[in-house]
C-alpha cells in the first residue's frame, strides 16, 4: 500500500500535495473511521458471496466481481440475475448502470474538492468512490480539508476489508444461517450520525437535512431500489439554494 | 471461472467505473457553473441522512413509528450521543449496547 502511494505522489506534481498529511497519517487517521463502517458492511459482504455461491457463481467470479465491480449494491443485484445465467446479460447491464447512477451525484459533489488534481489521480479517486468512502470524505472535508491521501487510505481500506470479506464468505458461508442475525446492521447509521454532524451547524443546513430526511424516507417506501439515496441529496441541494439564495436577496433589499 | 461470465463482470465493472468518473471528466472540461459549486454543498447532508433514517425507521417495507421498533428508540438516543459526543466509537458503542438492553428488557 505504502509502495503504491509513493509512486503515485514521485510521478504527480509538487503542488497537488501542499498542505497534504503524509501516507502514515493517513493510514493512522483512516483506519479508525473505516472500521466501524466495514464491521457494518461485513453481513452485506457475506450475504453477497452465500448468495453468489448458491446462485452457481465459482470463487473466483465472486471475488473478480468484489474487485472490478467494488459496489455492494450492484454486485448483491447481479448474482440474481446471474443464476439465471448469461441469457439476462442486456438486464445486468442496464441494472447496474441505474444502481450506480448515484455515483454521478457523488462525483458532482466531490468535483470542487478534487478538481486541482491531475487527471490520473481523479482517476483513482473515482475507482474508490463508494457510499462509505464518499461520507467519510466529505465529512473531513467540511472539518479539515479534503486530503488526497486520506481518501486513498479510506478507499483501499474498504476496498481491501470487501475483498476480504467476500472472500471468508466464500470460505465459511455455509457456516452462517444469517448475517443480519446480530444488530450489527445498527453501526452504519449510528457512525453516520456522527459523520453528519458538521453539516447542521448552519440553520440552513439543518433544513437541508431536514427535506432530505423527508425525500430519503419516502423514496425508500414507495420508489424500487437505491434511488432514494439520489433523491435525498438533490433534495437537500435543492432546498440549500433556495434557503441561501432568499437570505441573499433579503440582504440585497436592504 | 467461466470466460463469458468473466466478460459480464468486467463490462458491470466498466460501467460502474464510468458512473463513478463521469462528474469528473464532463466537469474537468465544461468547468463547473456557480449555481452547481453552490447546490452540491447541500448534497452530502442528504446523502448522509438517507443514509441513516430507512434503517432506522422502516422494517418490513413499511414505516415503523412504535415503541417496538427498538433501532427507532435506540436511534434517537445513539442521534443525541453522537450530536454531544462527535466521537464514533463512543456513539457506536452506546448505541448497540441500547440495542442490546432493549432486546434484553423486551419492550
Amino acid at each position: 500500500m505504502t509502495n503504491h502511494q509513493t509512486t503515485t505522489d514521485s510521478t504527480a506534481p509538487r503542488a497537488e500535495n501542499s498542505g497534504d498529511i503524509s501516507s502514515t497519517e493517513a493510514l493512522k487517521e483512516a483506519a479508525p473511521a473505516v472500521f466501524p463502517i466495514m464491521l457494518g458492511i461485513v453481513p452485506f459482504g457475506l450475504a453477497y458471496a452465500i448468495v453468489g455461491r448458491a446462485a452457481g457463481l465459482t470463487a473466483g467470479e465472486l471475488l473478480l466481481m468484489s474487485a472490478a465491480v467494488f459496489a455492494g449494491a450492484s454486485q448483491m443485484i447481479a448474482v440474481s440475475i446471474l443464476s439465471e445465467g448469461v441469457t439476462a446479460a442486456g438486464v445486468l447491464m442496464v441494472a447496474t448502470l441505474l444502481v450506480n447512477l448515484r455515483h454521478v451525484l457523488m462525483g458532482a459533489t466531490l468535483a470542487p474538492h478534487v478538481e486541482r488534481f491531475s487527471m490520473p489521480r481523479q482517476a483513482l479517486i473515482a475507482f474508490f468512490m463508494i457510499d462509505e468512502s464518499f461520507a467519510l470524505t466529505i465529512n473531513r472535508a467540511e472539518r479539515a480539508g479534503f486530503s488526497f491521501r486520506y481518501y486513498l487510505a479510506v478507499g483501499l481500506l474498504f476496498f481491501c476489508g470487501w475483498f476480504t470479506v467476500t472472500g471468508v464468505g466464500i470460505a465459511i458461508g455455509g457456516l452462517i444461517e444469517d448475517p443480519f442475525a446480530l444488530p450489527i446492521e445498527f453501526v452504519m447509521p449510528a457512525t453516520f450520525m456522527v459523520l453528519v454532524v458538521p453539516f447542521l451547524r448552519t440553520s440552513t443546513g439543518r433544513a437541508a437535512a431536514a427535506v432530505g430526511a423527508i425525500a430519503a424516507v419516502l423514496g425508500a417506501l414507495y420508489i424500487e431500489g437505491h434511488w432514494y439515496i439520489a433523491i435525498a441529496g438533490v433534495a437537500s441541494a435543492v432546498t440549500g439554494t433556495l434557503l441561501e439564495t432568499y437570505h441573499e436577496r433579503r440582504s440585497d433589499a436592504r | 471461472m467461466r470466460a463469458e461470465f468473466v466478460l459480464l463482470i468486467l463490462a458491470m465493472g466498466a460501467i460502474t467505473y464510468a458512473t463513478r468518473v463521469t462528474s469528473f471528466a464532463v466537469l474537468r472540461l465544461t468547468g463547473m457553473p456557480a449555481w452547481l459549486r453552490r447546490a452540491v454543498r447541500y448534497v452530502p447532508v442528504g446523502v448522509l441522512v438517507a443514509l441513516i433514517l430507512p434503517t432506522l425507521l422502516i422494517q418490513d417495507d413499511r414505516l415503523a413509528l412504535h415503541l417496538g421498533n427498538h433501532y427507532l428508540i435506540a436511534g434517537v438516543f445513539t442521534a443525541f450521543v453522537a450530536w454531544k459526543t462527535k466521537n464514533v466509537a463512543v456513539t457506536v458503542g452506546l448505541g448497540l449496547a441500547a440495542v442490546f438492553a432493549l432486546a434484553f428488557i423486551g419492550l
